[in-house]
């Protein structure tokens, strides 16, 4: 004889409608589909599109602004980049091609360093950035056209 | 006329009562005035290390307590007295502007009706008060002063030191309510001193030419691995550092062999 499985909380009791437990049974799947799909979409990636509306400016400003509309985690050299300015997005965009965008001609490059998380530095690191400076002392910004 | 001085004595001995007796009635007069109400009780909230909780004290007073905090509440129908023990705790007081709420935090105390602010106690004589919203009465043994939207007050020893802040940087300040860490030019010392106080995985600098890197941008509380991970392309290595005295596991940071190009 084939025995009929049931979860210890779904199993039949005596003179229940089958039916009726096999209702109650999927409406707790799909609970729980929705509450698995809530968790995953909570957690932004940056494979994901999103509507972007950033404006140009100070790069530690959108930059700023970029984690407020993305949810992803950015870290970056704050001195190193607050004389740095991004142009601006509008429209539908992954995070990388945004911040490729924002990033052009900006001097300064990015980084995923796993799905959720960005470093943005400048194209030069620390021992080229000064001996830049040296080489022309007087162009505190010739950065930005790189 | 005059009495003698003998006659006067117990005259000047019962208004010396009187007076003592007035200096010690006054101070209990008003906090008595705070708990007079019938169906008071006193409750105890706590937080462990990473974990953040929010507590509705009376009717009036929501309670947001950062990691590690500890919080003593005397709370009535109307009123309510909370003593901070240790760590953070914001408060958001909806109502009239007449004080509902009182706060005290080591050697500060502060009053407020309507209001939204935060205490952080780093030790019994060194607290900041932030306000998010309202106005706060601050009251610590050098000044009493009131602190407006936008004010941190840092209260020390050696004084009052007061601040004020833009929206952003409040709303920075206070990112730990989200779960959050905001960063906008703190050194790496003072960033890892934050993220040590969410996670007992501990970061350590091990190289001081990297403690006064400026580090800018957002990171979950608790995310160690992704703050580490975001420092190797700035020219920063996290290195196992073994286990700490309190048992917890250390994370050795130190500067990169080879740096970006």
């Amino acid at each position: 004889m084939r025995r009929q499985w049931w979860p210890p909380e779904v199993r039949p009791a005596r003179g229940a409608s089958v039916n009726r437990l096999r209702r109650r049974l999927l409406g707790r799947v799909a609970v729980a589909a929705m509450v698995v799909l809530t968790c995953h979409s909570a957690g932004a990636s940056r494979a994901d599109k999103r509507e972007l509306n950033i404006e140009a400016g100070s790069a530690i400003i959108t930059l700023a602004e970029f984690v407020h509309q993305t949810g992803l985690q950015v870290l970056f050299e704050f001195d190193a980049v607050r004389d740095h300015n991004t142009r601006g997005v509008k429209g539908q965009f992954e995070a990388a091609e945004a911040l490729g965008l924002m990033l052009e001609g900006s001097g300064l490059v990015f980084e995923f360093v796993n799905e959720r998380t960005v470093t943005v530095r400048p194209r030069l690191g620390p021992a080229r950035r000064a001996a830049a400076k040296t080489a022309s002392p007087g162009e505190s910004s010739g950065l930005r056209s790189l | 006329m005059f009495q003698s001085r003998r006659a006067r004595r117990p005259v000047l001995r019962a208004g010396i009562l009187v007076a003592t007796l007035a200096c010690f009635a006054s101070p209990m007069a008003l906090v008595g005035a705070w708990v007079k109400d019938n169906g008071a009780t006193t409750q105890v909230y706590s937080t462990t290390v990473g974990q953040l909780r929010e507590v509705t004290l009376g009717t009036t007073v929501v309670a947001n307590l950062n990691t590690a905090s500890l919080l003593k509440v005397f709370a009535t129908t109307e009123r309510c007295q909370a003593e901070i023990q240790r760590g953070e705790v914001l408060f958001e007081v909806a109502g009239g502007d007449h004080p509902l709420l009182r706060v005290t935090a080591g050697n500060v105390a502060v009053r407020a009706g309507a209001s939204a602010f935060a205490v952080r106690m780093h030790d019994s004589e060194h607290v900041d008060v932030l306000v998010r919203q309202g106005t706060v009465q601050l009251d610590a043994v050098q000044s009493s002063m009131v602190l407006s939207s936008h004010q941190i007050a840092r209260v020390s020893p050696s004084g009052v030191v007061l601040e004020t802040f833009p929206d952003a940087d409040v709303s920075r300040k206070l990112a730990w309510t989200t779960g959050h860490l905001s960063f906008s030019g703190e050194t790496l010392v003072e960033a890892i001193a934050e993220f040590n106080r969410y996670n007992e995985r501990q970061l350590v600098i091990a190289d001081p030419s990297i403690r006064g890197l400026t580090i800018g941008g957002k990171f979950p509380c608790k995310d160690v691995d992704g703050f580490v991970a975001a420092l190797r392309p700035i020219g920063v290595e996290g290195r196992d550092g073994g286990t700490s005295a309190s048992g917890g596991r250390l994370v050795r940071l130190v500067a990169s062999r080879s740096p970006p190009p």
